[in-house]
């Protein structure tokens, strides 16, 4: 069995076998990060496709002695906000009307063991019910870590949008959750 | 008991566990897709990867143009007459060319010398005089000049002595209808008696000449045929060439190199040769860090684009390779004691040795808590960049072939005697092959033409 060094390697030849194994390796990891970003799971696989493609032709400047994860993770979510780009001007009118509709909720409204037992298709559920730019300052906030400084240059904002969109994205996901489990009618 | 913290952040960890843990089968046909959208776009190139040079193929091609170097090498340092040459200077007997190679020696000159002025007993021919006394003399036309002195009588045979022919195997001779090889000492007046081709007698009548003839009488001198040899200054022959140059690229660029081998021309027209050679290269260059690598560097730690950035100082290549040109020469002027030459060609190589140096420094991006006396007070973290020093070298395995890799340019004079200087640059032509950081150089070349 070839160590993922080895796999690198003859990845950056070109070595075909070796390109099919390390998609198999980091297929679910890389679905795992595109489905929370895109707002299906085709436009998920569309950015997926981008994303190899890209780690496969920049590969020969990676130095494989280093984790290949971190560097793939990159590139799958720089993919998903340039295809994000792409479709803004499309769903523009569609995610203002979503911003206008969302509605404050106290904290005290939520179950305090919630959400308790969510499966992989519910938080898509409800990650996918928020408008883009919410969805994206989300992940890249809660679940890449990433400031809201380097979120403002990643998405061309000014820090205090991302701040906002990040505390509308709890909203309505509190307010989804909440639907979800009949809490709210 | 309850989670205290916000469901915010429960939710948050709940995404977070979820996709850590996440699996999901391959979808066969995104790979198929990604399969063939990378069958058009072609391997990623490692520039300094060694294993990026290993494929099959390559190492066959390089061992097929290593056998051809071979057999060339082998071919052009073999001392092998050819048509065009001409007599220069005695050689003992022993070295003498065989009559069972009779197309190799040169035709002996149609006119003798007169018994009163016998011949000296080293006899040198050379240039422009030597091509007069050559295949025309004495009425022969060039081409039809007799290829075998058979035979020398006199009228009065007064004494009899044995013919030294240089060269000629008396078992190989047909004694049947070849008599022995003799000459008889006769008065100076008497004519000789050539005897060619076994049946074709031939009469040249003696006269007294300042042209001395390639071949002398036998009994009285040692034999004047000559060792043939290849006119140098105009002919093809092997030539030894040394080069010293130095790199010619960008400013950060400094370094240089020896080559040493050798070469050889076929004429193809009265003033247009081609070339070709072989020889041994090694190159040093020094590439020294480019000041705005580091402001890269920085700009991509801060946008996130990457946790690490080596950033070079100083990058040394040192490579040993074979060197194979391939070119045309023209000759601008000729001039009595030389000729100055133009030439062009493409220089290939197949790598032998290469190590890359590199020195600089990492990069690092880390996250430490802000140490900050005005930073927030709940030990919020920033970036910081630290700088680790770093030192690799690394050896190239050999046998990479790189084709067409230089355009080599160059202006020479070369002297009758063989010697020649060179002005010459070096182009590098990286788009074709190469990989290589592309550096030129320029330098003085000396050849030495050898018999």
């Amino acid at each position: 069995m070839p160590t993922e060094q080895e796999i690198l390697r003859r990845c950056q030849q070109g070595h075909a076998p070796s390109q099919e194994a390390l998609y198999r390796r980091h297929w679910s990891f890389a679905m795992s990060v595109c489905l929370r970003y895109a707002p299906s799971r085709e436009d998920a696989l569309e950015v997926a496709h981008d994303a190899f493609l890209k780690a496969f032709g920049a590969l020969g400047a990676f130095d494989v002695s280093r984790p290949f994860r971190p560097w793939f993770r990159q590139i799958l979510v720089r993919c998903a906000i340039d295809h994000q780009r792409a479709a803004r001007s499309r769903r523009r009118i569609v995610e203002s009307e979503a911003d206008r509709s969302e509605a404050a909720l106290p904290e005290t409204s939520v179950p305090p063991d919630a959400p308790s037992s969510l499966e992989a298709d519910e938080i898509l559920g409800l990650l996918r019910e928020l408008p883009d730019t919410q969805r994206t300052v989300f992940n890249l906030y809660e679940v890449e870590g990433y400031s809201h400084d380097e979120i403002a240059d990643l998405l061309g904002m000014a820090t205090s949008a991302s701040r906002s969109n990040l505390a509308r994205a709890k909203t309505r996901l509190r307010s989804l959750y909440l639907q979800q489990i009949g809490a709210l009618p | 008991m309850t989670d205290p913290r916000p469901f915010d952040e429960r939710f948050a960890e709940a995404v977070r566990e979820t996709f850590d843990a996440y699996e999901e089968p391959v979808a066969e046909a995104a790979l198929g897709r990604l399969q063939a959208a990378l069958g058009g776009q072609g391997a990623a190139h490692a520039p300094d990867r060694p294993a990026a040079r290993g494929s099959r193929r390559r190492f066959r091609v390089a061992a097929l143009a290593v056998l051809l170097l071979a057999v060339s090498a082998v071919w052009m340092l073999t001392d092998r007459p050819v048509g065009n040459q001409v007599a220069s200077g005695p050689v003992p007997s022993a070295e003498a060319p065989s009559l069972s190679v009779p197309a190799e020696v040169p035709a002996p000159s149609g006119r003798q010398p007169t018994a009163s002025r016998p011949a000296p007993a080293a006899s040198v021919v050379r240039g422009t005089e030597a091509a007069r006394l050559g295949p025309t003399a004495g009425g022969v036309p060039a081409g039809s000049a007799p290829s075998r002195v058979l035979s020398a009588s006199v009228d009065a045979p007064t004494e009899r002595v044995p013919l030294e022919v240089p060269g000629v195997s008396v078992d190989s001779v047909d004694r049947d209808t070849w008599p022995e090889p003799s000459v008889e000492a006769r008065p100076p007046t008497a004519s000789v008696v050539i005897r060619e081709a076994r049946d074709r007698p031939r009469i040249a009548e003696l006269e007294d000449s300042d042209r001395l003839p390639a071949m002398t009488r036998p009994a009285m001198t040692r034999p004047a045929m000559t060792r043939p040899t290849m006119d140098r200054s105009s002919g093809p022959g092997v030539v030894v060439v040394a080069s010293a140059a130095s790199a010619v690229a960008r400013r950060d660029v400094t370094g240089g190199g020896l080559v040493l081998g050798v070469g050889r021309e076929w004429t193809v027209a009265p003033r247009l040769a081609l070339s070709g050679g072989l020889a041994a290269a090694y190159t040093e260059v020094d590439v020294r860090g480019d000041s705005e690598a580091a402001v890269f560097a920085l700009n991509a730690l801060d946008s996130g684009r990457a946790d690490a950035v080596d950033v070079s100082d100083r990058i040394a290549l040192t490579t040993l390779a074979l060197e194979v040109p391939l070119g045309a020469v023209v000759d601008l002027v000729r001039t009595r004691g030389g000729r100055v030459r133009a030439s062009a060609g493409l220089t290939s190589a197949v790598y032998l040795a290469q190590t890359i140096r590199d020195e600089g420094q990492t990069l690092v991006r880390r996250t430490v808590l802000d140490p900050s006396p005005d930073g927030p007070p709940d030990g919020q973290t920033i970036d910081i960049v630290v700088a680790e020093p770093f030192e690799m070298e690394q050896r190239v395995s050999p046998g990479r072939v790189e084709v067409g890799r230089l355009l080599d340019l160059g202006l020479r004079y070369e002297a009758t005697s063989g010697l020649g200087v060179e002005a010459f640059a070096r182009v590098p032509l990286g788009g074709v092959t190469s990989r290589e950081v592309p550096v030129g150089s320029a330098g003085v070349r000396v050849r030495l033409g050898l018999r």
